[in-house]
């Protein structure tokens, strides 16, 4: 059978599985809870899997694959071990953040701090970022589709768009059951291409030796080949500075632990328990998918040490995996990148939904708006949200998707330190939060614009993440003594 | 008729229908039509012929792009499906959720949705039926209410009872006897029991039943069938029982009492008589010497002991009417003390007063009371071993004050613990037996009761209870003249 038209069917089958796991989202809804957070209902094995699905996305399978293909191990501690130890955070959030009965991430803010002012920039921040990211996501695996379907960018866009619009469609049930599905299909697809790439080898311990030996450009074209040893070394022999393999900690570590979905998946847990459970049992699945796709991507690395030529280095797994693996297992993994995408997608697409409604439209708006209301302005929103991101990603701006890698930061930044005082802190003010998100955001802002002017200095090896977050930081403290003091 | 559920449904599913497969069919036309363009275009060699190759190429294509409009029509259609049947499902939902819960008994329901088809008009008709529904039960309530009010009002033990033994109704007076007097539950079972299987025809009838221990109850009932149901009414009357035995005891001490006045008037006029004469022979005839005097003073001493036997008597049966006052509790006891201090000084007996200051006062006629007092402190003091003490201390019961004489005598024995107030039962070998008799006479006249608690070798204490203010003693004797 031909490649193309074998993918599409698996393409059919999925549409199938989104269509019979999502359609009951929308029945199973009564209410803004239940839109919201499922009605605080979810037990372990359906907040696992939604927990897994959202964070495994697209740039998850794509980008993490490319930088093991070409760093080999030091992209584990620039992105897995950092990622693990944000979830340490969340383990403990878990515990606490159940106390507030709040149904979106900024509503937090205003329940403990009373401030409607980090309520509406929590919010406003959420939908720029999330739009930007589900953009990068649509885009990723447009691009993805586009090469290995070869069908036009802008169809394979569209698709994955109506794909995103009916699952969130239903809330958040919706949501969690078609990522009981997606969890399925990403742990089946990175097994798949792992076991491929390993017996593809004879073995691990051939990629390992393999692996110790690559001395070849990682991509033709490029102008610096990687050191011998350097695939197996956490600094792939200085093409990584370990400064900032440290420092990227307060972008991707603190990033996570500050992601407005992890809250979300457990203010929706049926309670405390079940939300340290979520945790624990995600990173163990999670730990299982990466270490086939570690495996498989530095395996890949050892059969091709050097890829052809590409535009977009998300590319190189699926473009080189499909040359040498049969139609079924490409088409697998195809269908892994796409619930990786949608899974993602559609759980920031809610939030922007339920932030924008919840904190931003009810608090602006005077009359009285009922559960009904409610739930058919969420529609609009994700409807409006969506199709923003899909006109975006038809020809995205160079410096949109570089925000877009840029959005864990911007929430490392900003939300951390006021999520984690507010949780933790009795004594907290709204003011002292307040001048760590502003401070934290626009220091952040700040150095992603100096950057380009600091090329080969130091801070260029620095992860912007440390500076604003140490800003932040300071700010929190400068403006809680000042409310210390005024108290006293 | 644009507003029928059935354009709603049909529709919407026709243009979801017809869309999908126009968009399907489009593609397939187009496609055809480019490869067919193409082949025509292509350049045509006599001996080669047409390029296999090619052609499969593009109908593979022309497959794919047709499998791949039709995921797109069909995540269409299926989100569009979606809408159109949560568009009905959901008022529908509503609808039932509401039923649930007025089946729950929950009528305070609100229906949010509003629509013009026959859903809406289910939803008007069903928010009318509520409030009907909600208007009987409150009706029903009331009569349920009030039945059970009345049920539960009168003074009979009600069971209403099934040809299968169950209890249907159990009424509140009956549940109180059943709980307090596993006696009477153990009767009404075996009494519906027997009645049901025939072995008590009678329907209508009082017994007296006996626990293990020995006390008796005395229980009227009534059985009276109703339906397929029965109706058992029943009283426990041992109270009236005792009361009208009481009573009857009552009459004929009574009469006693009035045959003795009537004895005593014809004996003491006589009695006079032999009193006279007796001291006209003392005068004119009797020497005065030991044996003569010692004879006259026992004849005198017995004359006086039959006078005040009569005078007791007198009291007994004819007590003069009472004038009650408020008097201090503590000054008429310590009055009355002095009188009988030859008597406990002798004994050497102390007396021990404990009166609360919220018992001090009664409402009592004072020369009765004190009369009283004195005849219960002599016997207490005749019962008292020397050395010992009598307590007199009060407690207050509702609306009376009660007064406890304690000695640490021999006791009564159980035996005569009910004949201690007949006129004439004494253990004592120079007691008359009218003391207590005249107590209970003067009590009784008073508004109060008088009961005893005692046990031999330990000791007694009498107790008897007053009204303490004037509302009471009004209400007192309301209560026993109704």
């Amino acid at each position: 059978m031909n490649q193309s038209v074998l993918f599409m069917l698996f393409f059919l089958v999925y549409t199938f599985l989104m269509i019979y796991s999502g359609r009951s989202g929308f029945y199973d809804t009564y209410n803004v809870r239940d839109f919201f957070v499922a009605g605080n209902s979810l037990g372990v094995f359906l907040s696992t899997a939604t927990f897994v699905a959202t964070w495994f996305s697209a740039a998850s399978f794509l980008g993490l694959g490319s930088s093991l293909y070409i760093y080999g191990v030091s992209s584990i501690i620039y992105s897995i071990l950092q990622w693990f130890a944000g979830a340490i955070f969340l383990f403990f959030l878990a515990s606490r953040i159940k106390d507030y009965d709040i149904l979106t991430f900024s509503e937090f803010f205003y329940v403990r701090f009373n401030s409607r002012l980090m309520q509406f920039s929590v919010a406003f921040l959420m939908i720029v970022s999330y739009i930007l990211y589900i953009t990068m996501q649509i885009k990723g695996f447009g691009l993805v589709t586009e090469m290995l379907l070869n069908i036009p960018y802008d169809a394979a866009i569209l698709l994955v768009y109506l794909y995103i619009l009916y699952t969130t469609f239903g809330g958040l049930y919706s949501v969690v059951k078609t990522d009981a599905v997606n969890t399925f299909i990403i742990v089946a697809a990175s097994i798949s291409f792992g076991l491929f790439i390993i017996r593809a080898n004879h073995g691990v311990a051939n990629i390992i030796a393999g692996a110790a030996n690559i001395n070849t450009l990682p991509v033709s074209g490029w102008e610096t080949p990687t050191p011998r040893g350097g695939l197996l070394d956490i600094s792939c022999g200085g093409l990584q500075p370990p400064i900032y393999l440290f420092t990227s900690f307060f972008g991707w570590g603190l990033g996570l632990a500050a992601n407005p979905q992890y809250a979300i998946r457990m203010i929706s847990a049926r309670d405390k328990s079940v939300a340290r459970k979520m945790v624990i049992f995600s990173i163990a699945v999670l730990s299982v998918v990466y270490a086939f796709i570690i495996a498989g991507s530095i395996g890949l690395r050892v059969l091709i040490p050097t890829a052809p030529h590409i535009n977009n280095i998300d590319e190189i797994i699926p473009s080189l995996f499909s040359g040498i693996a049969p139609g079924y297992s490409v088409g697998i993994i195809l269908i892994g990148i796409i619930a990786a995408s949608v899974s993602t997608a559609n759980s920031e697409l809610l939030l922007i939904a339920n932030s924008f409604t919840n904190d931003i439209f009810k608090n602006l708006y005077f009359g009285q708006l009922d559960d009904d209301r409610m739930l058919f302005l969420n529609r609009v929103v994700i409807a409006a949200a969506g199709t923003v991101s899909l006109i975006l990603s038809f020809n995205p701006p160079i410096k949109v998707i570089e925000f877009g890698g840029n959005i864990w930061g911007v929430f490392a930044s900003s939300t951390f330190i006021p999520l984690y005082a507010g949780v933790f802190m009795k004594k907290a003010s709204g003011h002292a939060v307040e001048a760590a998100f502003f401070a934290g955001l626009t220091s952040y802002l700040l150095f992603l614009a100096t950057i380009p002017y600091l090329a080969n200095s130091t801070p260029n090896n620095i992860h912007p993440g440390l500076f604003a977050f140490a800003v932040s930081g300071l700010a929190f403290i400068i403006a809680q003594r000042r409310s210390n003091d005024a108290k006293h | 008729m644009m507003r029928s559920i059935e354009l709603k449904i049909l529709v919407p599913f026709l243009a979801i229908i017809i869309i999908s497969l126009g968009v399907v069919g489009s593609v397939s036309y187009y496609g055809s039509y480019k490869i067919f363009e193409s082949l025509i275009k292509q350049p045509f060699y006599a001996n080669t012929g047409i390029n296999a190759d090619y052609i499969s190429n593009q109908l593979l294509e022309l497959q794919k792009y047709t499998i791949l409009v039709a995921i797109i029509a069909i995540i269409a259609a299926a989100q569009l499906t979606i809408f159109f049947s949560y568009s009905l499902a959901r008022p529908i939902k509503k609808l039932a959720a509401a039923c649930d819960e007025v089946s729950k008994g929950n009528f305070n329901i609100t229906l949010d949705y509003s629509r013009k088809d026959e859903i809406g008009i289910l939803k008007d008709a069903f928010i009318r039926m509520t409030a009907k529904l909600q208007e009987h039960i409150a009706k029903v309530l009331e009569i349920t209410s009030l039945n059970q009010k009345i049920i539960d009002g009168v003074n009979y033990g009600i069971v209403v009872f099934t040809r299968g033994r169950k209890k249907l109704l159990v009424n509140r007076l009956a549940s109180h006897e059943f709980n307090n007097y596993p006696i009477i539950r153990e009767f009404v079972e075996n009494l519906i029991q027997d009645f049901l299987s025939g072995k008590a025809p009678i329907s209508s009838s009082s017994t007296m039943i006996n626990d293990k221990n020995g006390s008796s109850k005395f229980v009227e009932y009534d059985i009276q069938p109703s339906e397929d149901n029965f109706i058992l009414c029943f009283s426990d009357i041992t109270e009236k029982e005792r009361f009208k035995q009481k009573m009857e005891y009552i009459n004929r001490l009574t009469s006693i009492g009035e045959m003795s006045a009537a004895l005593a008037h014809e004996i003491r006029n006589p009695l006079q008589g032999i009193k006279s004469c007796l001291q006209v022979l003392e005068t004119r005839f009797l020497s005065a010497d030991d044996t003569s005097t010692a004879l006259l003073n026992l004849i005198y001493g017995e004359i006086k002991r039959i006078n005040n036997i009569i005078s007791d008597l007198l009291n007994y049966a004819r007590p003069s009417e009472p004038k009650p006052e408020y008097i201090n509790l503590r000054q008429e006891i310590e009055d009355v003390l002095p009188l009988l201090a030859h008597l406990y000084n002798k004994k050497h007996i102390s007396i021990k007063i404990d009166i609360t200051p919220d018992c001090n006062n009664i409402f009592i006629d004072k020369s009765h009371f004190k009369q009283i007092l004195i005849n219960l402190l002599s016997n207490s003091i005749h019962a008292s071993q020397e050395n010992t003490e009598i307590v007199i201390f009060t407690t207050k019961n509702k609306d009376e004050i009660v007064l406890s004489i304690r000695d640490q005598g021999k006791g009564i024995p159980e035996e005569y613990l009910e004949k201690v107030f007949i006129p004439f039962f004494t253990t004592e070998e120079n007691g008359t037996g009218l003391g207590l008799s005249v107590v209970q006479s003067l009590v009784l006249k008073n508004h109060g009761h008088i009961w005893i608690q005692s046990k031999s070798g330990i000791g007694t204490t009498i107790n008897f209870a007053f009204p303490f203010d004037f509302a009471h003693f009004v209400r007192y004797y309301d209560k026993a003249i109704t």
